[in-house]
């Protein structure tokens, strides 16, 4: 028999299924534990003791506090799934990846301050193409994103199962980023399960997991959802992030050991209008990334090879009105500043504060 | 009325809707019962106990959560409790019984206990019962029932294959 049709049948043998009628008794029952409920709440009042509120309070805080690094898993790095087993929460490669890439997500919208906001949005405006200034300075912000990327040990990240009511979930996942120029935090409230998908012949081809959650960033509320699917070394994750019942960015990540490709759709009024990608590879301990961004028509691409630990190369095509020119750039970090050197242009030197 | 509208009329202590409250919750709360103790007449002195049970503690009842789960909860503790409390008095035959469901489990109820009862385990029934019945979301029966959401949905998809298979028309 097909589901649908034993739902059906499940649900109108249900409806007719008769049950006891209503019976006045009933009411002086529920009326007499009612007055009870209240006579013994009002002398909870009367006999709670005041004083001991503070005390109370603060043991149940440190004691929370002591619970949460003690009893509850505070696992970094990368651990087995653990999603059937109720007990605790491990944080397992692809988690540890969504955690980065909506840390990502979150300084690459516009609902920050970075600077990038009113950069794109005047350009947008005139619809010209940029500058040399002004693209080093677009190089500047992708490459301090792109550093995010590979400063992973930067980012500590905590699952905990969610207790708080307001928020119909069943994990808590903590995220925070600090360095020397960020210091970013986020909470992300989700539920997660898996979705079985079966071939023409009924057998099972693909298990992927779902998930759904609110994510917290600078007190405003995003709604999120995507999945995730593994194989072996290789994860691809799809998450959407809504602002107000409204899409305003999908991330698309493809990652393997020592690779990650992700790529970022921008929506406005549920249009797209901007999307970046990003690969970054390390290859016999030689990092390299490569960024291309796409925005009215026109397309922006970079690639950064990093030297030695302070010097970072990178190649880009530059469009000055109507010329277009291929600029070799060399990028030195230094202790309070990033210097850009290009063969017949001036030094820029940005600060890191 | 809805039962969110019903809710504050009783926290003040006022019955004129209550019997609308009970008829639209009666059912659900019932078969909760039933599915578990699997006595028709058990099953109704518990729906009874529930709605006492609640206006025990209806004053810190927030009006913003879903009523009808609330009641659900509510009964199947009690009826586990009953469960368990049997448990230890019968026998390990009628035990075996109990739990398998190889026996008549709703005598009058006979479509729903025809269709149900293809299932070898209780947590498939209420499973299915919860999501197709009650439309709960999987989440919620997750909380119910006290097992992860991944597992509530492979109970699901289990119990619905098995269906498919061994449901004839």
């Amino acid at each position: 028999m097909k589901k649908e049709e034993i739902i059906t049948k499940l649900k109108s043998s249900y409806e007719q299924i008769e049950t006891q009628p209503f019976n006045n008794d009933l009411i002086s029952r529920c009326e007499d534990a009612r007055l009870n409920q209240e006579v013994i709440e009002t002398n909870k009042k009367f006999a709670f003791p005041f004083k001991l509120i503070f005390p109370i309070a603060s043991t149940c805080l440190i004691a929370g506090i002591i619970a949460l690094s003690v009893t509850l898993p505070r696992i970094r790095g990368e651990i087995s799934s653990s999603i059937d087993n109720p007990s605790t929460v491990t944080l397992t490669k692809a988690k540890s990846v969504i955690s980065n890439e909506i840390m990502l997500a979150s300084i690459l919208t516009d609902n920050n301050d970075l600077g990038l906001r009113s950069l794109r949005l005047a350009r947008s405006e005139k619809n010209q193409s940029l500058g040399y200034e002004e693209t080093i300075s677009l190089i500047h912000e992708y490459l301090l994103t792109g550093e995010l990327l590979l400063n992973k040990e930067n980012f500590v990240t905590n699952i905990y199962y969610n207790e708080d009511e307001n928020h119909p979930y069943q994990y808590l996942m903590e995220v925070s980023y600090t360095d020397d120029l960020n210091n970013l935090s986020y909470q992300f409230y989700y539920s997660e399960y898996k979705r079985y998908e079966y071939d023409d012949e009924d057998d099972l081809d693909e298990i992927s997991i779902i998930f759904e959650g609110e994510l917290i960033i600078d007190n405003e509320t995003y709604q999120v959802n995507g999945y995730r699917e593994n194989e072996e070394d290789e994860y691809q994750i799809e998450t959407n992030i809504y602002y107000l019942n409204e899409r305003i960015l999908s991330i698309e990540q493809e990652t393997e050991i020592n690779e990650n490709e992700y790529t970022y759709t921008y929506y406005r009024n549920n249009h797209e209008y901007r999307k970046v990608s990003q690969e970054v590879k390390i290859d016999n301990n030689k990092k390299e990334m490569s960024i291309s961004v796409e925005e009215n028509n026109k397309e922006l691409e970079f690639q950064f090879e990093y030297l030695t630990e302070n010097k970072i190369y990178c190649e880009f095509e530059l469009e000055e009105g109507d010329v277009e020119s291929e600029i070799e750039l060399m990028i030195e970090e230094r202790a309070d500043y990033y210097i850009y050197k290009a063969p017949g242009k001036e030094d820029i030197i940005i600060y890191k504060d | 009325m809805e039962l969110k509208e019903i809710l504050p009329e009783l926290k003040r202590g006022d019955y004129i809707h209550f019997e609308d409250f009970y008829n639209q919750t009666n059912k659900s709360l019932f078969f909760t019962a039933l599915l578990i103790v699997k006595d028709e007449h058990l099953a109704n002195d518990l729906v009874q106990d529930t709605y006492v049970k609640m206006f025990e503690k209806i004053s810190s009842i927030d009006e913003r959560q879903n009523i009808h789960y609330y009641l659900v909860q509510i009964t199947r503790n009690l009826a586990l409790n009953i469960y368990n409390q049997r448990k230890k008095e019968i026998g390990d035959e009628e035990l075996l019984l109990l739990k398998t469901g190889t026996y008549h489990l709703y005598p009058h109820y006979d479509e729903c206990e025809a269709i149900l009862s293809v299932l070898d385990e209780e947590i498939e029934r209420e499973v299915v019962t919860y999501h197709v019945l009650f439309e709960y979301k999987f989440k919620e029966i997750a909380k119910l029932v006290d097992k992860p959401l991944g597992t509530v949905l492979w109970i699901y998809n289990k119990a619905i294959k098995k269906l498919k298979e061994r449901v004839v028309r």
